[in-house]
């Protein structure tokens, strides 16, 4: 990492009393916003987390972390851990590929089988998506979806359907996922300064010829089959979808001390991307760019190396560790790694100010893997982890229970004021344990 | 049954002539047509053919993708938000590369400097400076991103006055030349300047033939003293070279819109390029530049509507007929370039269309055969081979596969791109020979470089050299790929099944049901057919007794295509099995000899021919048509005689619709 500045030294080693002066700087632009809307904020883990080395041992207030859960400790107050939810049973699902990743990806905030109509009554559409709209202010980015891995060549067979997507409107479709940096930088804050002018260019110029191209649909409807026009209608709304989205509004948010400017310049790592967008995810909560923001540190079965933290294989491959001590070691390394770089996260926004006190506060965390043990593609046992959440959530506690993810879905839109009606295929209703 | 189809092979081989009504009408024969939007492959390559681009193979296309294997049928593609704002994201890049003037800049910290001194000076401006002693020559290499025409710019200034805190009125000016480490060509100026605010511009233009790293020498002399000094470097595009921005601007942007969009627009949409339409887009550019925006970029603002409109993104054919009409020249021109070329229309077939003359039979340039004969011969048939290569085969799922280093320590991605490389060869002359297909499975001559060598046990070419060898014995033939065996097996280990199915559905169209899900994992450093008891377990056994002798036979091969005679742990590889029906399997070498003398296999593959040329997964009622073409090449026919067959159809030749 170049420059001076690391999240690392700033929130651990320099203690709380050197990290406000660049989080309050941060804050500006929420305060001056005012805004009193909550936030969901989501986060995934790629490949999973193997139960034997993340499930906490003891429930309730006194649980003990296990290897990799062990920097979760450090905010234990502010989280629920729970244990043994479970998305839809493969084998009641229509599988039509062999790629399990993407069968996990598809049904996991969704809790439909993607290969088959929805049949709940969000309509396929994820959790996220779902209560975006019912939080949205208006005028800012009605939801924000990051990721730290950029999908190029697919290793699968299968294609890569839904491995890198954790976000489905309606229909199970799913919603694009920016992985690289500056576009995030400029959908968050802006343009840089001395890009300005090109960016200017760009957005200028994409809804011009946005325009254009829609303006085009009715002569093409006249001239082609009722068969095409269906697809190519499709096409049409979509794009209106991405003319709307640039209308969204410019950033409200900055970059008051050039760091993340100076980060994006230096060419990240695979750690510091990841780390990076974090950090974006981090600052469009807390200035009110977005009120819902997910992130993936990776697609879900992706090949990530991560060199810096000393390992030299990709994590899908060591995620198949088939109990090898090595793999073991090495995809351990990395999970715990995820697990402090999510911990960070939910003490920034424990020392950002909020509404209502701490920004944390007014924020629902949800920390989650879509398969269990990676060697056995396992949809039970997942790992999850709330934060935030106010007084509503049983904070400090291990929760272990037997249910469907699906039902942790109906009560956190509880938490958001919705309807607490069966989530997805399987759901049943609210998980009441994870509630105070 | 067999009546209709034989009228399809007296249609495909000329042997009746139509009904002489106009326009003449085709026989119910051919499938119905669905929408077929461009995928990745397809997109990639149309948009570097029409923009005069590298291949921009850099693109995250995943989006266009659908689950089928080949990436053109229509009714497996999958729309959506996110193809949109992927296909929004790469039309603006790629646009952007080709039309745009881009600027490279090359700092004075990089490259080597020979000779002199040097002093590291700031201006105060935030620019670094590069001074030197008298006589001193920086060479940097400049990284082109295409083709064409460009400027190089060195800054440079006197250094005398920042080193002696002096300008002494007498000191000469000094020499700076520029020079191009391929041309040869140079430029030397005397440089006066003092101020870095206001330093002297060297100017050296550049013609590149290519994209790709271009060495500028920067020489600086003159004074006994110290030189001059330079600030790195600036290079800019000032014209496409073998791309289509040819106007300057130098007859008003209109016009220049125009002659850009004309031809732009006919090989894109494959429709005339009427006023109508090119008049708005170039009225756009005009205005744009009237009020101050800069002609390259107005352009690539309607380039980009070109690009994004659905007229190219999709095959947008005229509606069709229940009982199938005629295409027009057109739509034939479009389908054929989609077919043979994966890509757009070049201006000769364009012109053949222009002229309605294409599908003439009439022995002209534009006639069917003429133009698909020209377009065979072609370079561009490379998309068909690699439609080929990573779809029918599947090779394109080896791109970014990763082996076990314990296992496969040799395995690299290089190694992995040699394979593929090595079976597209395979491909390219086997098809351009119009070698007898099902001879693919026998052929022994490959095409190695040194890592293939090592990997295959043959003598290895000199330097990055590919040299073609005959492989010994019988074990040899298309299955013997590397890139084939590789990319039908997992990370640690072979799968049998994987080689299994992949022969049945790819080579015999005989594909078994799909697995269930939740199968258990195998155990620790599971490998080869011991593994595999389970799979005679009742319930597995129904697909497995079918699937897994045809991969058991090819375990001769490991997970990187290597020859093996035991396994890790030392077991011998046993390689004999019998298939369900009988047939008698002896390693790969049976495996071939057996796919060689399936009646099946040319059938099977005019299924695939029929689908990437119609754009629509193959069904069974399409039985009749695809095997007519395979009944068309005959026993004996080549990848060519299908693919040509496949484009006499009527299936091809004809649009057909039922109302829904």
């Amino acid at each position: 990492m170049s420059g001076g500045w690391s999240r690392r030294a700033v929130l651990r080693g320099a203690g709380a009393a050197l990290a406000l002066p660049w989080l309050a700087s941060w804050s500006r632009g929420a305060v001056a916003a005012g805004t009193s809307a909550s936030n969901l904020f989501i986060v995934h883990f790629p490949n999973g987390a193997r139960p034997a080395s993340f499930r906490p041992t003891g429930e309730g207030a006194g649980w003990q972390p296990n290897t990799v859960s062990a920097p979760l400790a450090r905010v234990r107050d502010e989280l629920v851990i729970v244990s043994g939810l479970r998305s839809l049973d493969p084998a009641s699902m229509a599988v039509a590929i062999d790629a399990p990743h993407d069968v996990a990806m598809g049904c996991l905030l969704t809790g439909e089988d993607q290969f088959g109509a929805p049949v709940g009554r969000q309509g396929g559409a994820s959790l996220d998506q779902v209560i975006a709209p019912a939080i949205a202010a208006g005028g800012e980015l009605t939801s924000l979806e990051l990721s730290a891995e950029a999908v190029n060549a697919c290793p699968f067979p299968g294609g890569c359907t839904h491995g890198p997507y954790l976000s489905y409107a309606e229909g199970i479709r799913q919603v694009p996922r920016i992985t690289s940096p500056l576009e995030a930088f400029q959908r968050v804050i802006g343009s840089t300064e001395g890009t300005s002018e090109r960016a200017l260019w760009r957005l200028r110029t994409r809804r011009s010829v946005l325009d254009g191209v829609l303006a085009e649909a009715d002569a093409l409807r006249a001239r082609v089959s009722s068969a095409d026009w269906q697809v190519v209608d499709r096409f049409f709304t979509s794009l209106r979808g991405v003319e709307q989205r640039i209308g969204g509004g410019s950033g409200t948010c900055q970059d008051p001390t050039g760091e993340l400017a100076d980060r994006l310049g230096a060419g990240p790592s695979v750690e510091e991307h990841a780390e990076l967008m974090l950090d974006l995810a981090v600052l469009a909560l807390s200035c009110g760019r977005s009120h819902t923001v997910s992130y993936m540190f990776g697609t879900e079965g992706g090949r990530k190396v991560y060199t810096g933290l000393g390992v030299q294989q990709e994590h899908h491959f060591l995620s198949h560790h088939g109990n090898r001590p090595e793999r073991l070691a090495a995809i351990d390394t990395v999970t715990t790694w995820e697990m402090d770089t999510f911990a960070a996260r939910i003490e920034a926004l424990a020392a950002l100010p909020g509404p209502n006190g701490r920004l944390l506060d007014d924020t629902v965390v949800l920390g989650l893997g879509a398969i269990g043990d990676p060697d056995l593609h396992d949809h039970n046992n997942l790992p999850v982890v709330l934060a935030g959440g106010g007084d509503r959530l049983r904070r400090g506690e291990h929760v272990v229970v037997d249910a469907p993810l699906a039902n942790l879905c109906t009560t956190l839109m509880g938490l958001f004021g919705l309807d607490e009606e069966p989530f997805g295929r399987d759901g049943t209703g609210p998980l009441g344990a994870v509630l105070r | 049954m067999a009546g209709w189809r034989h009228l399809v092979l007296a249609l495909a081989v000329g042997g009746c002539e139509p009904p002489a009504t106009e326009p003449p009408p085709v026989e119910v024969v051919g499938p119905t047509t669905g929408t077929v939007r461009l995928g990745p492959r397809a997109w990639r390559r149309s948009v570097a053919d029409l923009l005069g681009v590298a291949e921009p193979t850099d693109l995250d296309l995943s989006a266009l993708t659908g689950s089928a294997r080949y990436e053109n049928l229509g009714d497996l593609q999958v729309e959506g938000d996110l193809l949109v704002d992927r296909l929004v994201l790469a039309t603006e890049t790629v646009v952007e590369r080709a039309v745009l003037a881009p600027e490279l800049r090359a700092d004075v910290a990089s490259g080597q400097w020979d000779g002199g001194e040097r002093l590291e000076i700031a201006d105060g401006g935030g620019a670094v400076w590069w001074t030197t002693g008298s006589e001193a020559t920086w060479t940097v290499s400049v990284d082109l991103p295409s083709a064409g025409t460009w400027v190089v710019e060195v800054n440079a200034v006197r250094a005398w006055r920042w080193v002696m805190d002096d300008d002494p009125p007498t000191m000469p000016a000094v020499e700076v030349t520029v020079s191009d480490g391929v041309s040869g060509d140079e430029v030397t100026q005397a440089v006066a300047a003092i101020t870095p605010s206001e330093p002297e511009t060297v100017t050296l233009t550049v013609e590149a033939s290519a994209a790709g790293p271009r060495p500028i020498e920067v020489q600086i002399s003159g004074h006994e003293v110290w030189g001059a000094a330079v600030s790195g470097i600036v290079v800019r595009r000032v014209r496409g070279g073998d791309g289509w921005l040819r106007c300057d601007g130098d007859e008003g942007p209109r016009a220049c819109a125009e002659s850009l969009l004309r031809p732009l627009i006919e090989r894109a949409w494959l429709r005339p390029a009427d006023d109508t339409t090119v008049g708005p887009l170039a009225q756009a550019v005009e205005d744009a530049v009237a009020d101050g925006e800069r002609l390259d970029e107005a352009l690539a603002g309607v380039v980009e509507r070109v690009l994004l409109s659905p007229e190219f993104l999709y095959r947008l054919e005229a509606p069709g007929t229940e009982s199938g009409r005629s295409l027009s020249a057109w739509e034939l021109a479009g389908r054929l370039a989609d077919l043979l070329w994966a890509s757009v229309p070049d201006d000769e077939l364009v012109a053949c269309a222009a002229s309605g003359g294409l599908g003439a039979d009439d022995g002209g340039v534009c006639g069917l055969d003429a133009q698909v004969d020209r377009m065979i011969a072609h370079p561009r048939l490379d998309g068909l081979i690699e439609v080929l290569v990573d779809d029918w085969l599947g090779v394109a799922a080896l791109k970014g596969q990763s082996r076990d280093p314990e296992r496969y320590g040799v395995f690299s991605e290089a190694l992995a791109a040699a394979m593929r490389e090595q079976t597209r060869r395979l491909l390219d002359v086997h098809v351009r020979d119009e070698v007898r297909f099902r001879d693919l499975f026998v052929r022994a001559e490959v095409e190695v470089n040194a890592p293939l060598a090592a990997l295959y046990g043959v003598p290895a070419p000199e330097g990055a050299a590919w040299a073609t060898v005959a492989l010994p014995g019988a074990d040899v033939g298309l299955l013997r790929q590397a890139a084939w065996l590789t990319a039908t097996s997992q990370p640690d280990r072979t799968s049998p099944v994987h080689r299994g199915v992949a022969v049945l559905s790819n080579f015999l169209c005989a594909p078994p049901d799909p697995a269930p899900a939740n199968i258990p994992a195998l155990g620790e450093g599971a490998d080869g057919r011991e593994a595999l008891d389970a799979h005679k377990t009742p319930g597995c056994a129904v697909c497995h007794d079918v699937i897994d002798p045809w991969g058991f036979a090819l375990e001769g091969y490991d997970a990187i295509g290597a020859a093996r005679a035991t396994y890790e742990d030392g077991a011998s590889v046993q390689t004999g099995t019998e298939t369900v029906d009988g047939v008698t399997l002896d390693g790969l070498g049976g495996v071939s000899a057996a796919l060689r003398g399936d009646p099946r296999v040319t059938p099977c593959f005019a299924r695939q021919v029929g689908q990437i040329a119609v754009g629509r997964s193959w069904k069974d009622a399409d039985e009749g048509w695809t095997d007519a073409l395979a009944e068309a090449a005959g026993p004996d026919g080549s990848v060519l005689d299908v693919v040509r067959a496949m484009v006499r159809s009527p299936a091809f030749r004809a649009r057909r619709e039922v109302a829904e």
